[in-house]
């Protein structure tokens, strides 16, 4: 069988009488940072683009001048991303077939056919997974160039925030510099949308984990096999389906599906507020062992604690409870006569006594930034509503306004 | 006392008679009056000057529904 990368598969299926064919096929796939990002794309077999091969083979400007031309020239493309949160939460292999299946779902024409590399997808679509697709499919060649692409420009974008990695230089693979880079910088200035377990695991020393890992990666490549299902198309042919020709960047950001895969047919940053979280918050809340007699060097003592032992395993939340503007918690939880440290507008803020940094008006903010120093986030517990107190205060303001302008009659 | 930044004073915003089962200190505030709101955005900026990432917000779910938003 012929290694070259053609246009064989794609023949073979169109004698079978499919029409729309689209290649798919991921990058980002071994790296320890940032997403792995899947693309789709449907041929014209009218438009000939030359020089389509497996993206690993082409150089970075063969791939910049063949990118555009796949977008002009295709019936429909689509690109989608999977961050890393989501693929600590579901592991690389998950990740990769919802990046890839997004993509698919971000086509504006739905393909009958499906050339994917090494992947079986999901979907009531005939489908034939092709090891080593994208040097042997002109489809599947065409999405690897639209997702290497995708993402080696989106760790431009990051290496513009955060230079001190390199990202454009290694694009996030595990490179000595990169290593390097990781070691002396730490991980903490990174979101966690963007480092994969695997770096932090690098950061924590266990390396044989990281190994581990990496081993597992190109494990999991190996295992998919080539796959034809006899399945019909169930979508391919719904009514209302425009098949009309995606135009470069018409598609813009969209979420697919639940999963809350980011699909963009244009670079963007990503906005983290517009995706679903991969886990509830994760963290500590003082009720459950202190109630409301914590005090601050405790929160402190067990912030300090997870940073050291639980943040790695995607714990984040150091959550103040109920009581933190309790000045007398003698009086007991939610009692009657508890007294409050209240500002000038009917606002709780730390009774200086549970919070002793809170002094001079400085407020939560000291402790917001010892937490934050730490690498983790700061919460507190409200109720809903507003203070009695300040509600009660209103005649004692309302009296001396009143007084101030000498209308001792309406008091 | 007042409302930060507004000419509204907390009474204006409360609904005393909507109060949280368990805990005495705190009025409900009533949804139909822009001093809720106002207060409400009083302390959404005096969280975010103090760097709170995150909010517990208490006494809100174990209700029977009564039509409109609790605030």
């Amino acid at each position: 069988m012929s290694r070259l990368c053609s246009s064989r598969f794609e023949r073979a299926a169109r004698k079978l009488g499919w029409m729309r064919i689209a290649g798919i096929d991921e990058a980002g796939r071994g790296a320890l940072f940032g997403p792995v990002v899947a693309a789709a794309v449907i041929l014209n077999p009218k438009r000939r683009i030359v020089g389509l091969d497996d993206s690993k083979k082409l150089t970075s400007e063969r791939r910049a001048e063949l990118a555009p031309r796949i977008r002009d020239h295709a019936l429909a493309w689509a690109v989608a991303e999977v961050d890393a949160q989501r693929i600590d939460a579901w592991n690389i292999y998950q990740a990769s077939r919802q990046a890839m299946t997004a993509a698919l779902q971000g086509l504006t024409i739905s393909p009958d056919y499906l050339l994917i590399d090494a992947m079986q997808l999901d979907v009531l679509i005939e489908q034939k997974s092709l090891i080593k697709g994208d040097a042997r499919s002109i489809s599947i060649a065409a999405a690897s160039i639209l997702a290497k692409t995708h993402r080696d420009t989106r760790m431009e974008e990051w290496d513009a925030i955060y230079p001190q990695y390199g990202l454009a230089r290694h694009k996030g693979y595990g490179t000595p510099d990169h290593l390097e880079a990781l070691r002396r910088h730490g991980p903490s200035p990174l979101p966690p949308t963007f480092l994969r377990s695997g770096a932090r695991m690098l950061l924590l020393g266990c390396w044989r984990d990281a190994n581990f890992t990496a081993n597992v990666l190109t494990g999991e490549d190996k295992m998919a096999v080539e796959h034809s299902l006899s399945r019909r198309n169930a979508i391919g042919n719904q009514p209302g389906r425009n098949i009309v020709r995606v135009f470069s960047v018409s598609i813009a950001i969209a979420l697919v599906s639940v999963v809350a895969v980011l699909v963009v047919a244009k670079p963007a940053i990503p906005d983290s507020a517009t995706l679903l979280a991969a886990t509830p918050p994760i963290g500590w809340n003082s009720w459950d062992a202190y109630g409301e007699t914590v005090s601050e060097a405790d929160i402190r003592a067990n912030a300090q604690w997870m940073a050291e032992h639980l943040k790695s395993s995607g714990w984040q939340y150091v959550v103040v409870d109920s009581g933190w503007y309790v000045t007398n918690h003698s009086a007991g939880t939610n009692a009657d006569s508890a007294q409050f440290s209240l500002d000038a507008y009917g606002r709780y803020t730390p009774a200086v006594n549970t919070i002793p940094s809170a002094a001079q008006s400085r407020s939560f903010k000291p402790l917001a930034d010892y937490i934050h120093s730490l690498g983790l986030k700061f919460g507190i517990h409200i109720l809903r509503g507003i203070p009695k107190e300040a509600v009660r205060r209103k005649l004692a303001d309302r009296r001396n306004f009143l007084s101030r302008r000498g209308c001792r009659e309406y008091v | 006392m007042p409302i930060a930044g507004t000419s509204f004073h907390a009474a204006d915003a409360a609904n005393t008679s909507d109060t949280c089962p368990w805990n005495p200190f705190n009025y409900g505030l009533d949804a139909g009056k822009p001093a809720a709101q106002a207060y409400y955005d009083t302390l959404a900026q005096q969280y975010a000057g103090w760097g709170v990432d995150f909010l517990k917000v208490d006494c809100i779910a174990d209700h029977p529904y009564r039509g409109v938003r609790f605030a």
